[in-house]
């Protein structure tokens, strides 16, 4: 038996695990860090195994953000044309913005000219964008540490978990660390006195949305302060894209009618402390606007028709006014300035 | 090499076991029949050690797998890479060591190269898993079953070949399922990567194991590519192939009779599977819709039905010349339905006549019929067994597939029944009288 070719396929099998670890290792050591903010998008499913499904929200990219061939994939969608992307190689340029928080600037088929960029891989790609996976989005970890990671998300509800992950030249990220953001939002939806019993064959009718009653949770251990402006100027709507054609937008989007805080808009929230805040979505601020038809006048969610309603979705977003804004103010060092959003919602009271 | 030699062969290895003859005398009688003389039992292969030691390697790696998967917290990162690292290079070197000896040592070393390409398959998904790495996961099987491949053909060894096949087959399936990628180099990396290994080893179970993981890849991928027609066209292509490659070895290659035997099976198997299913209305009308446009890649769909129609029919043509020009092979009357089927399936299928759905499910149960009643028959009148039951339980499977959509009425399915029942007793007279009459047990 010649055992030179056993010793060469032998070494190649050593060299392949070499080959994984070691630039991983490099990455680790010499890359950019960046933090990720994965968004609260599977709550309910967090675990598979003995680790985390880490869903970012730069997993999902909006047709305004694709550039160059990218562009042109999400405007002329042909199934098999789809299909064939699928694993196709793309470069998501990110801009960090003033929270340290890593944002999704563009999508493109080449690397940006400058700027970090995260490498990934289409999965899907339609009218509603690409959905990109960047090979960060596994969390491996002993069994006993996942079930106690799916117990705080449980305790945590709302409070999103910042990645931290370092990008080497290529593009290539490796996750290095995983920190819970201290704030969470949830919201609890109004439900109004329920209908008279319908008649037997008529059909369902679903309850429409009316409001939110919104919470802000301190998970943390220390104090911080929330802003409150008056009206829930504090928040705004994002309409949700992932996985239905949206055809609505938040009529409010473009206005810039946040007024300056008082020092009665701080809030300062103990550890284990929480604010409810209500949301009249029948009031003129939360009324939406149909995409579909230029000029179209803003309606309340309740005026939505039914067969838009469950594709009319939404998150809340938590944002409030800069540092600058709150300079002076009693509390203003505890203010947490990052945006935060909440889970997804519909016209038909149906939460993701 | 015809069959009776290769009984009279079989004899005299139970006579020399048996004591009846000595190894001169089974030498001799051999010669008489120009064959070589058997290996002396020295050189034979310690079976069962290479195979109880393949498997324990085998399954060692996977318990191995499972436990870098629990993800030790209490290990650190390095301590983890460096066990496996250890594991790897312990395992290879070892099976290096053993493999410069000699005699069943060799053996063994061939069970530790296989136990290192396992630890190289445990490595890849603990590296995977200490770097939080959610690439394209069927690439770890794909590196895993090139390095098992390589392995293979390095050592010549059916065991990493097995496990190639196996991880080959996972690969292929996992990108054709869980991706919508179907990968044309799974069915080339099975088909060129271990087929000549299988060949070459003179390995039956090898062989088998590369034709069930080509023929399932085959039928996964053309599928995806061009839709239901290119899996039936494909897959009969596919198994007049083997037929032809059956007959072809029984003849040139006595030394491979297994292999010869393996391919009968597979490429009969596959024949069978898609006459029987052709021969329903709904299926004989999808191979009716062959030129499909809605399809991913038609082209490549396309591509694999033709070649295989080409090398199939080349094979008959082959045996054609070979039996009826230069007399030298003696193929059964029935095989030739095969290289027919072929022909009438590519013919319907290129003609794209959306209406002949109800005349070509006939026709393949007329096909049907003509196997196994001329297996029947041959099986009769040469007193086999094996043929007379293989005919008559195709004959049985034909009646009832059309029991539930021909025979409408109590009436006629009584009847169907009635005859299927009096045929099969004509059968066994027949049986019975030919046996006798050829001083065998009745």
């Amino acid at each position: 038996m010649k055992t030179r070719p056993v010793l060469i396929v032998a070494g190649l099998q050593v060299l392949v695990l070499a080959f994984m670890a070691g630039p991983r290792e490099w990455i680790l050591y010499t890359g950019t860090p960046l933090v990720l903010r994965t968004a609260p998008i599977d709550p309910n499913d967090p675990m598979r195994g003995a680790f985390v499904r880490l869903n970012y929200e730069i997993n999902t990219v909006p047709p305004a953000l694709c550039r160059g061939e990218t562009a042109n994939w999400v405007k002329d969608y042909d199934y098999r044309k789809a299909q064939m992307l699928r694993d196709r190689v793309v470069f998501a340029a990110l801009k960090v913005n003033a929270y340290g928080l890593a944002e999704l600037d563009s999508l493109g088929d080449t690397p940006p000219a400058a700027g970090p960029y995260i490498r990934g891989r289409v999965m899907t790609a339609d009218l509603n964008g690409v959905n990109v996976r960047y090979g960060i989005e596994a969390y491996f970890m002993h069994q006993d540490a996942a079930k106690r990671m799916e117990d705080t998300s449980f305790k945590k509800a709302g409070a999103p978990m910042d990645v931290t992950v370092a990008v080497g030249s290529s593009g290539i990220a490796v996750l290095k660390d995983t920190t819970w953001e201290p704030l969470g939002i949830t919201f609890v939806i109004d439900r109004p006195p329920q209908r008279p019993t319908p008649t037997p064959g008529q059909p369902w009718q679903p309850q429409p949305l009316l409001g939110l009653t919104v919470t802000l949770h301190n998970y943390g251990d220390k104090d911080l302060a929330i802003v409150n402006l008056h009206d829930g100027k504090s928040f705004r709507l994002l309409p949700n894209t992932r996985f239905n054609a949206n055809n609505y937008a938040w009529a409010g989007e473009k206005s810039a009618d946040q007024p300056a805080p008082t020092a009665a808009d701080i809030v300062v929230l103990k550890p284990g402390a929480k604010h409810e805040v209500h949301l009249d979505f029948t009031q003129p601020r939360w009324w939406i606007v149909d995409t579909r038809k230029p000029g179209a006048e803003a309606i309340p969610f309740q005026k939505v028709p039914p067969a838009d309603a469950w594709s009319t979705s939404f998150r809340l977003e938590y944002a409030p006014p800069g540092p600058e804004a709150v300079r002076g103010l009693p509390h203003a060092d505890l203010v947490r300035h990052a945006p935060l959003r909440s889970r997804a919602f519909n016209g038909n009271q149906g939460v993701d | 090499m015809n069959k009776q030699i290769l009984w009279l062969l079989a004899e005299i290895d139970r006579w020399k076991a048996e004591g009846i003859v000595s190894q001169e005398q089974a030498d001799q009688l051999r010669k008489r029949y120009d064959q070589p003389p058997a290996p002396a039992s020295a050189d034979t292969v310690p079976w069962g050690l290479l195979v109880f030691a393949s498997a324990g390697a085998i399954v060692i790696g996977l318990g191995v797998i499972l436990l870098f998967a629990y993800n030790w917290a209490e290990i650190p990162k390095f301590g983890k890479l460096a066990l496996v690292f250890a594991a790897l290079i312990g395992a290879h070197a070892g099976g290096i060591r053993l493999l410069a000896r000699a005699g069943w040592q060799t053996k063994l070393g061939e069970a530790l190269a296989a136990l290192g390409t396992m630890f190289y398959g445990a490595g890849i998904w603990l590296v995977a898993q200490i770097y939080n790495m959610d690439e394209h996961y069927p690439n770890g099987f794909l590196f895993w079953a090139l390095g098992a491949l390589a392995m293979a053909w390095a050592l010549r060894s059916v065991a990493n070949g097995l496990l190639a096949v196996i991880l080959l087959s996972v690969w292929g399936c996992t990108e054709a399922f869980d991706f919508h990628t179907p990968e044309f180099w799974s069915v080339m990396l099975v088909s060129g990567g271990l087929l000549p290994l299988a060949w070459q080893q003179r390995s039956a179970l090898l062989l088998a194991a590369t034709l069930a993981a080509i023929q399932l890849l085959l039928a996964v991928n053309v599928v995806n590519w061009g839709g239901g027609a290119h899996a039936f066209t494909a897959t009969l292509a596919w198994a007049v192939l083997l037929v032809a490659a059956a007959r072809l070895t029984e003849a040139d290659r006595p030394d491979f009779a297994g292999g010869a035997a393996v391919m009968a099976f597979f490429g009969f198997g596959a024949f069978f599977v898609c006459a029987y299913l052709l021969s329903f209305h709904d299926a004989a009308d999808s191979l009716l819709n062959w030129v499909r446009e809605f399809t991913p890649r038609p082209a490549l769909a396309n591509a694999f039905s033709w070649s295989l129609f080409a090398l199939g029919l080349a094979g008959w043509v082959w045996i054609a010349r070979r039996s009826l020009l230069q007399r030298e092979l003696t193929i059964n009357r029935e095989d030739w339905l095969l290289p027919i089927a072929l022909l009438y399936c590519f013919g319907i299928a290129a003609m794209n006549q959306r209406g002949w759905g109800l005349f070509v499910s006939w026709s393949f149960n007329l096909m049907l019929l003509g196997v196994a009643i001329m297996w029947m028959w041959r099986g009769c009148q040469d007193s086999l067994l094996r043929p007379t039951v293989l005919g008559s339980l195709l004959l049985g499977a034909v009646v009832l597939a059309r029991y539930f959509d021909l025979f409408q009425s109590m009436a006629s399915r009584g009847l169907a029944f009635i005859v299927l029942g009096g045929i099969f007793i004509a059968e066994a007279m027949f049986y019975r009288k030919m046996r006798q009459a050829k001083g065998g047990d009745a």
